[in-house]
């Protein structure tokens, strides 16, 4: 990467002659060589999934290093980046959550939620004494009132804006024109909302762009943590079933085979004449 | 002293209180405005003495209004409301109580009869109900909503009811409180039905 900071970088309170803030930008770099985390809001709920890196052969994978948090009955995040700053932007959610629905007696619009998240983050980039998160969130969230849900994602400079389709770690960029080939966006899908992919075919397809992306040589191996928030879940955010998983692992896995095996057999056409 | 109470209907609420500011055996005035406006959509009847009466119903239409400026212009539900000021009086209680009996109503799209009316009373009760009455008027006034309150009522037949506790009152309570302010809540926001006495003259 070219910019040295060259001493405008030593702290998250000084501004670089071109209006940068590094320490910010650095942190954001700690997301970027980060586990991929995609979010996608369907026709019937948002899904998410994570991208776990299993460091380690004696890890007990299964139930550590959790990627995916419930923040209330109704939200849930995923987190990609610095994993322990990641714990630190759940743990004052659910605070936030908890506050809301004590003070209001409802649970916590999503926006609100999402404002509430990124204005903690934000606080973090503006303090000599503190650093940044390094850390992105995912956030899934459905308001019983509205009956609306919704997916945010806030970065560590504190900006949340709400997506369609949302990527951040390693794999944002192709994961991002992956997911704009699929119909998530209704003014965009040609049969408006009704033709929209649902969240079975969701999880399908973030499955198949998180493996799709993942280099066996390179990158270590790693687990698919999923969950999702919908219609079908009663609107409650809950890990996607194991089984579920696998089958949409499993379909991944063949689509990516065929459609290798097609761009080889393309190959070989072109080879020919 | 005071008499609040207040008649939900499909498509809104009705707030009545009277109009009377007194103390031992002085009359200050007959005009007085007991239904605080807290938000676009939402009104609050207060019983009790005048400057808890000020001071709770400014404190939680103020906030209220925090909250749309914070929030990006968003609204809290009536039940929100509710919750929230049931949480000040709460939260009040074993510090300096506020000595205010309150009847809530609002109206929000989203819910089943549009109209939604809370009671509570100064030690931090809540209840969501159909029609509710503080202070000494309960006695004349909750038999009259039992008999003639129905699911499904409009505006007319609800401020009827209304009217017909203002004559049970007139005729039976020992406190004469000529002069009743009446409001309703509903898609168009408060507005002021009928004011026995106008609480704008000085």
């Amino acid at each position: 990467m070219a910019s040295s900071g060259s001493g405008y970088d030593l702290s998250s309170s000084t501004f670089s002659p071109d209006g940068r803030i590094f320490q910010v930008e650095y942190a954001a770099k700690a997301v970027e060589n980060a586990g991929t985390a995609l979010g996608l809001r369907c026709r019937d709920g948002v899904v998410l999934a994570v991208e776990k890196p299993l460091q380690n052969k004696m890890l007990v994978a299964a139930t550590t290093g959790r990627r995916i948090h419930t923040v209330d009955e109704h939200s849930g995040v995923a987190i990609t980046g610095f994993i322990s700053d990641g714990r630190q932007i759940v743990n004052r959610a659910r605070d936030e959550a908890i506050n809301y629905d004590e003070t209001y007696g409802t649970k916590i619009p999503p926006k609100t939620l999402a404002n509430r998240i990124s204005a903690y983050v934000h606080y973090f980039t503006l303090h000599g004494a503190l650093r940044p998160f390094g850390a992105s969130t995912l956030l899934a969230s459905y308001d019983p009132a509205t009956r609306q849900h919704s997916l945010h994602m806030v970065e560590p400079s504190g900006v949340a804006y709400e997506y369609f389709g949302a990527a951040a770690g390693r794999g944002r960029q192709p994961a991002r024109t992956e997911m704009e080939k699929l119909a998530i966006n209704p003014k965009q899908a040609d049969g408006g909302e009704a033709s929209m992919i649902d969240v079975a075919e969701g999880v399908r397809q973030l499955a198949k762009i998180i493996h799709s992306l993942h280099d066996s040589a390179k990158d270590k191996p790693f687990e698919l943590e999923m969950s999702w928030l919908c219609e079908a879940s009663g609107w409650k955010h809950k890990g996607v079933p194991k089984d579920v998983i696998a089958s949409a692992v499993e379909w991944a896995k063949k689509e990516i085979e065929e459609a290798e095996e097609e761009s080889d057999e393309e190959d070989d056409e072109g080879m020919e004449e | 002293m005071d008499t609040v109470f207040g008649v939900s209907y499909k498509g809104g609420v009705v707030i009545a209180t009277d109009q009377v500011n007194a103390r031992s055996i002085l009359m200050y005035q007959q005009n007085l405005d007991k239904i605080a406006e807290l938000s676009s959509h939402s009104a609050m009847g207060v019983s009790g003495p005048n400057c808890d009466l000020v001071n709770f119903s400014e404190y939680i239409s103020k906030n209220l209004a925090l909250y749309e400026l914070s929030n990006d212009g968003m609204k809290l539900s009536t039940h929100a409301q509710a919750n929230f000021c049931r949480g000040e009086l709460a939260k009040a209680l074993r510090k300096g109580p506020f000595q205010v009996n309150v009847i809530l109503g609002g109206y929000d799209e989203n819910v089943p009869n549009g109209g939604s009316l809370y009671i509570m009373d100064y030690l931090g009760s809540c209840h969501k109900v159909n029609y509710g009455a503080q202070g000494y008027a309960s006695n004349f006034t909750l038999s009259i909503m039992d008999r003639d309150w129905e699911e499904g009522m409009n505006e007319e037949q609800a401020v009827k009811i209304v009217e017909h506790c203002i004559r049970e009152l007139n005729m039976r309570f020992l406190l004469n409180q000529s002069n009743f302010i009446i409001k309703v809540v509903d898609k168009d926001g408060v507005r002021t039905v009928k004011a026995d006495s106008d609480p704008s003259d000085n």
